[in-house]
């Protein structure tokens, strides 16, 4: 037994001891003093001389800030950037005060300058030549602030005082400041009471749709029901086709057939589709207002509600409904609203998302072309080579910019399409650059260590002569990040790219471009935003390409 | 080199028919012409306006008939507004836009290469840092954010130039400002980094050691010297500039409403009014390849080392 134990023991203390030098063997390479020497890889000593560089340290800073921004932007507590308050309609930007507040300011603000304009605000000759001339010159919100000042002061030294219809508009205002509920719907799931089973609106069929509708409605008939629908429909569609085709005087008679033409040409199932999300568009409506006529009764009532209030209700028995219940004038729009009343801020942020992700997954795209035309030209050569190459040369000639607006004109105006327009026309210079690299690489030794072993022409280039080039290239393809978001951006400036709701930096500032002198947080914001990550990025990307390079440092 | 020219004039040719053909079937592949979407029309006068246009012909004969009308210079009727055709509105559209992007393109050339050449004679001194400051700027941001700021500061809170308008009655000029400064401000900051570099690098040569040797002034080794090869790369970056002008000039046209070819350009994209779309492609083809080959003959006489191979 003793026995055993020790050869135990001495097995174990051999092996401790052979793992210790083993340790020692491999922390290896030593000089001729028997000092460790420590290797240092190409991407080590790279960022060794990027964290040097403090303007491409803080670019990477900013850079990870909007993504982590954009990533999260579901969990920040932030308003949906498609909800529509028409009563929040150009709300300038502002820390502290509510939504209401800014509402009874502009109010006041307006009624004192019809007082001005009446001549009931008692001001000096002069003053009154000064908001004259502010008139002039179009400085509208000058005189609104200023008429403000000077009429909240003379309401309170008494010497001015509200008629009866203005004292009611504002007693009206307060009222609703104080107690407007927006109620926004959810998901709204439905629970079909034979099977027990829950759905989604959206999947149920024409029929049991109608049957809720009815039920939502009160026990109407379902006929009546699925009749009131389709004129419903009908309706909708004689508007769209008297906007189309609003340069034309139509007669009543001719726009009836032309309806008629065109719920002709979408056929049945089109015209149930239409019916469908008619439908669904009702019930969520009718949801809508009956839960804010509930939650209003249950304040009155005396209980107590925290706001933002969310929660889950069963409503019409057969309706799981996620609601969410805020007062909408207690709401703070940091970077002001837009011509919808939409919040500026979680639109920037919901629009830099897209932006972002349209410039990465562009480059990505783009960079896969070009790697790939770009290492069979370099690789195989000959007449791959030539051909692939002045292909490359004439679309290079091209005015590109100019295609891709004709495409996205003609083919129809969707992030997709938008996406595969950029990416078509952008792999130009990675494939040349690729090709070089390539070219250089591949008459090293090891890429005919490989040949010799067998190796084929796809994985010579995929597994060997790729890598060994992917720094240059993911140096160059930080710098086209930017370039990508300034192209999308671009396209949607001119109407052509992300459509509402959804948002990107650049239909942001292209709508802001109307009423720029009355609401300039419309342009400032999103273009400070947009400025400063292109800003970031560029600095990053230098930084990267000098730490890769330091040799091209002086060079541009 | 006159074989050189004219090597590179006939290359041209193959270039702009791909142009001219990639343009002129992108457009009809789609789906929608540019008669439907208003109210329906019969087939017997949908029928009576197709053969107007020859638009009941096979494809390839309708394209066979554009292209020769191009070589003669007739662009085709207009299909939207009618009793238009496409050479009256590039004819009374085009000179704004040349006016437009010459004088960028002269803003950014003369500007670049001053700040260029002051940054890399001062190096590291107060004057490359500011005029780098600016070329970072300029890179930056993009020309539809350019745009609109310069408008809201010097038009709308300073009023010191006109919001918008082209030659405007009064004081014509000062229409041009805004448009034209911002079309050329990226295009002026990419050159003065170019000046900047390839100036450093020159300046660093053997030749020019050799000039201050014989003690030359130096407003001379730089002049004389120093900016006749530094130049080089400024002319080649010239090509993509004056692309990257025609299509900038969208922008600037739309936001400071200049009666150009952006206008019509994205208008008739629109409207998918087929020959004033490929019309407009083509003009701006011609643009920018006439362009590229001056660019390239300049550059042949400026560096003898090229071969005109």
């Amino acid at each position: 037994m003793k026995k055993l134990f020790s050869k135990i023991s001495s097995f174990f203390s051999d092996k401790v001891r052979m793992s210790r030098h083993d340790k020692a063997e491999k922390k290896g390479a030593t000089n001729e003093f028997d000092q460790v020497v420590q290797g240092n890889s190409l991407t080590k000593d790279a960022w060794r001389r990027l964290r040097k560089n403090k303007a491409a340290v803080v670019g990477m800073c900013v850079v990870i800030i909007y993504a982590l921004i954009s990533l999260c932007a579901g969990i920040l507590p932030i308003y949906s950037y498609e909800e529509i308050i028409i009563d929040h309609q150009y709300l300038p930007p502002s820390l502290t005060r509510t939504a209401g507040e800014l509402m009874m300011k502009r109010q006041l603000s307006e009624l004192y300058a019809t007082a001005w304009r009446q001549g009931r605000l008692a001001i000096t000759s002069e003053e009154n030549a000064m908001l004259s001339q502010w008139i002039e010159n179009d400085k509208t919100s000058r005189v609104w602030d200023w008429c403000y000042e000077e009429g909240q002061k003379q309401l309170a030294a008494g010497t001015f005082s509200f008629n009866a219809s203005e004292q009611k508009k504002v007693d009206k205002l307060e009222e609703s400041i104080k107690s407007d509920i927006q109620v926004t719907v959810g998901s709204i799931r439905w629970t079909d009471p034979e099977t027990g089973k829950t759905r989604k609106l959206e999947k149920l069929d024409l029929m049991t749709l109608v049957e809720i509708y009815s039920k939502v409605l009160g026990g109407m008939d379902t006929a009546k029901v699925n009749a009131s629908l389709e004129s419903g429909v009908t309706s909708q569609m004689k508007t769209e086709v008297k906007a189309k085709n609003a340069e034309m005087e139509l007669t009543s008679e001719e726009l009836d057939n032309l309806v008629s033409l065109e719920i002709g040409s979408i056929g049945q199932e089109g015209f149930a589709a239409k019916q469908i999300a008619l439908a669904i568009n009702n019930i969520e409506a009718m949801v809508q207002s009956s839960m804010k006529k509930q939650i209003k009764a249950e304040i009155k009532e005396g209980t107590n509600k925290e706001f933002p209030y969310k929660a889950t209700e069963k409503m019409f028995d057969c309706l799981d409904v996620q609601v969410e219940a805020s007062l909408k004038n207690q709401r703070r729009y940091i970077l002001g609203t837009d011509n919808l009343g939409r919040d500026l801020l979680s639109r920037i942020i919901y629009g830099g998302r897209i932006s972002i992700l349209i410039g990465i997954v562009g480059t990505l795209t783009s960079l896969f072309i070009g790697i790939v035309m770009g290492s069979i030209a370099g690789y195989f050569g000959g007449r791959v080579d030539y051909y692939i190459m002045r292909f490359v040369d004439v679309l290079y000639g091209l005015p590109y910019m100019l295609l891709v607006i004709i495409c996205m004109a003609i083919f129809g105006t969707n992030i997709l399409n938008l996406f595969f327009a950029l990416a078509m026309v952008s792999w130009l210079t990675i494939a040349r650059m690729v090709r070089g690299q390539i070219m250089s690489l591949k008459n090293q030794e090891y890429i005919e260590a490989a040949r010799s072993m067998g190796a084929g022409g796809a994985r010579i280039i995929f597994k060997h002569l790729v890598p060994n080039s992917l720094s240059v290239i993911i140096v160059y393809s930080t710098l086209r990040v930017p370039e990508f978001i300034m192209q999308e951006s671009f396209l949607s400036f001119l109407g052509l790219g992300v459509q509402a709701p959804l948002s990107s930096w650049g239909s942001l500032i292209g709508d802001s471009t109307q009423g720029m002198t009355n609401y300039p947080w419309r342009l400032i914001y999103p273009a400070l935003v947009m400025t400063v990550f292109l800003f970031s990025m560029n600095f990053f990307g230098d930084g990267l390409r000098d730490a890769f390079d330091p040799q091209s440092k002086n060079m541009l | 080199m006159a074989k050189y020219v004219l090597k590179r004039l006939l290359g041209i040719i193959p270039t702009m028919l791909i142009i001219v053909t990639l343009s002129f079937f992108i457009v009809r592949v789609a789906p929608g012409g540019p008669f439907d979407g208003e109210k329906k029309l019969p087939d017997v006068v949908k029928k009576n306006i197709e053969a107007k246009y020859h638009m009941n012909e096979p494809l390839l004969k309708q394209y066979g008939r554009y292209i020769l009308g191009v070589i003669q210079g007739d662009l085709g009727p207009s299909y939207k507004y009618k009793d238009h055709d496409v050479n009256f509105f590039i004819g009374s559209s085009l000179p704004n836009s040349m006016i437009l992007g010459v004088i960028a393109i002269t803003l950014a050339v003369v500007f670049g290469v001053t700040f260029g050449i002051l940054a890399s004679v001062n190096q590291n001194s107060w004057v490359d840092y500011l005029s780098m400051g600016l070329a970072v700027i300029g890179i930056s941001i993009p020309l539809f954010v350019i745009c609109p700021v310069l408008q809201l500061v010097f038009a709308m809170k300073l009023q010191w130039l006109p919001t918008s308008g082209w030659f405007r009655s009064g004081d014509p000029w000062t229409t041009v400002i805004m448009p034209s400064v911002a079309l050329s401000f990226s295009y002026f900051a990419n050159i003065a980094r170019l000046m900047r570099s390839s100036m450093l690098e020159t300046l660093r040569s053997d030749y020019i050691r050799t000039a201050k040797a014989k003690g030359m002034k130096r407003s001379t080794i730089i002049f004389k010297h120093a900016m006749k090869g530094a130049l080089l790369p400024i002319v080649s970056y010239l090509g993509p500039a004056f692309a990257g002008i025609v299509t900038g000039s969208v922008v600037v046209e739309q936001v400071f409403r200049v009666p150009g070819l952006g206008k019509f350009f994205v208008q008739s994209s629109f409207n998918r009014d087929y020959t004033l779309i490929v019309g407009v492609v083509i003009v701006y083809s011609v643009i920018l390849v006439v362009m590229n080959f001056i660019v390239d003959v300049i550059y042949s006489f400026l560096d003898p080392r090229i071969s005109y191979q």
